[in-house]
């Protein structure tokens, strides 16, 4: 499975086409090096896909909004808090929630994964089918920020005598996991794709 | 055809699909018109009028909004007679107060010191093309440009504003402020500006521009 185009490389900073001479191309028209080191470009993407995924647990199991009313603590987690807002009525935006919290950061991860699996087994997808899957990954990773705001908006607004909204634990590891799987996706050289080795 | 021995400027008629991989060759356009994709239709790039002169509008246009939006309250809520506002800084600075140092130091990445990186890098890079000066530093500049790119996420803030404000539906009052409007600017111009100017067009634009001078 060969790059279709030869040996000739789009740079990623400035898309000039270049001639692929192996791991250290420097690019004619920005000087900037494209994708050395392929061989670590596969362990940086895992690790930090692996460092995220683990980072989802906590993210999940600890409140993320801790609200205290006339000194009562309420706390919420990212889960508690889509069911709090159906039960409101605000569907639209619990299923908005749901989507770029839990669905988006699970959906990434799981196409990462299968993409760096892929680079490595024998698993028939076609090539432009992966990068197409891999654009996807890169537009949906940032929507996972929205709870990370929300939380720090809220936090910032609701700070009266009678009601207090403070971010909670949970909010931290949301925010690291989403960085890292942001990381990953930055870090994955879609030459992968191109280049699997027969083993 | 054979690759390895293939000169710049045949490389420079030469264009690779960012979607799908597909290798082009590049083809001389109208005036106002685009070359899609021969295999995923997706945009290879465009004939601009005056791509300078509009760039430098449109970067001015967004540095006004983020001003006008850093000045001002975004939301103001009143809750049974007590108030209380939130500016853009306010944002991440009340996670550094709740010793969330991470969190905070994210949001002020993603939403303040990213965009204001962006827009002086871009203005700045933009002037210096635009008098025919340092090549080497508009170099430079395009290539960490184009780094910054992927960590633009001033829209999804907008979104979260939005969603911050229904969960507060029903139980406070709630008031946009002058600044959620010129954020409202700040997101469409930066959407156009990313939808329609391409780092290549920039990259062209700046070897037109040097190569003529000399």
């Amino acid at each position: 499975m060969k790059n279709p185009n030869k040996n000739l490389i789009s740079c990623p900073y400035c898309q000039a086409v270049n001639i692929d001479t192996g791991d250290n191309t420097i690019c004619r028209r920005c000087d900037s090096k494209i994708l050395h080191f392929k061989h670590i470009s596969f362990q940086k993407s895992l690790a930090y896909l692996l460092t995220a995924m683990i980072l989802f647990i906590p993210a999940n199991f600890y409140p993320v909004l801790i609200t205290e009313q006339f000194g009562v603590q309420s706390a919420n987690t990212i889960l508690g808090g889509i069911v709090v807002l159906w039960e409101n009525g605000s569907y639209p935006i619990a299923i908005i929630i749901l989507l770029a919290s839990i669905f988006v950061p699970v959906i990434k991860f799981i196409l990462i994964l299968y993409l760096l699996l892929s680079a490595k087994f024998k698993i028939y997808t076609k090539n432009v089918d992966k990068l197409r899957l891999f654009h996807i990954t890169e537009l949906l990773g940032p929507w996972s920020m929205i709870d990370v705001f929300v939380v720090s908006i809220l936090a910032a607004l609701v700070q009266m005598t009678s009601v207090e909204i403070h971010p909670g634990v949970g909010i931290s590891a949301f925010a690291l996991m989403v960085f890292f799987t942001l990381l990953s996706a930055l870090a994955f050289d879609t030459r992968l794709i191109w280049e699997r080795k027969d083993a | 055809m054979e690759v390895d021995n293939l000169s710049d400027a045949e490389l420079n008629n030469l264009i690779i699909c960012k979607k799908c991989a597909t290798l082009h060759k590049k083809i001389k356009l109208e005036k106002q018109t685009k070359a899609t994709c021969r295999t995923c239709k997706s945009t290879l790039y465009r004939k601009h009028l005056d791509l300078l002169d509009k760039s430098l509008a449109l970067t001015l246009a967004m540095f006004i909004f983020f001003i006008v939006a850093n000045l001002f309250p975004i939301v103001t809520i009143n809750l049974q007679g007590a108030v209380s506002e939130i500016t853009l800084s306010s944002v991440f600075l009340t996670m550094f107060l709740e010793q969330f140092y991470f969190t905070g130091l994210m949001c002020a990445f993603l939403i303040f010191i990213l965009p204001i990186t962006f827009m002086s890098l871009f203005l700045t890079l933009l002037i210096f093309m635009k008098f025919r000066i340092y090549e080497n530093a508009v170099k430079k500049m395009l290539v960490f440009l184009s780094s910054l790119l992927p960590w633009n996420m001033v829209e999804i803030f907008l979104i979260s504003i939005l969603v911050a404000m229904v969960k507060l539906i029903g139980y406070a009052e709630i008031h946009l402020g002058v600044s959620f409007w010129a954020l409202v600017g700040f997101v469409i111009v930066d959407i156009y500006i990313s939808k329609n100017i391409s780092m290549l067009a920039l990259w062209g634009l700046k070897e037109n521009i040097y190569e003529k001078s000399k």
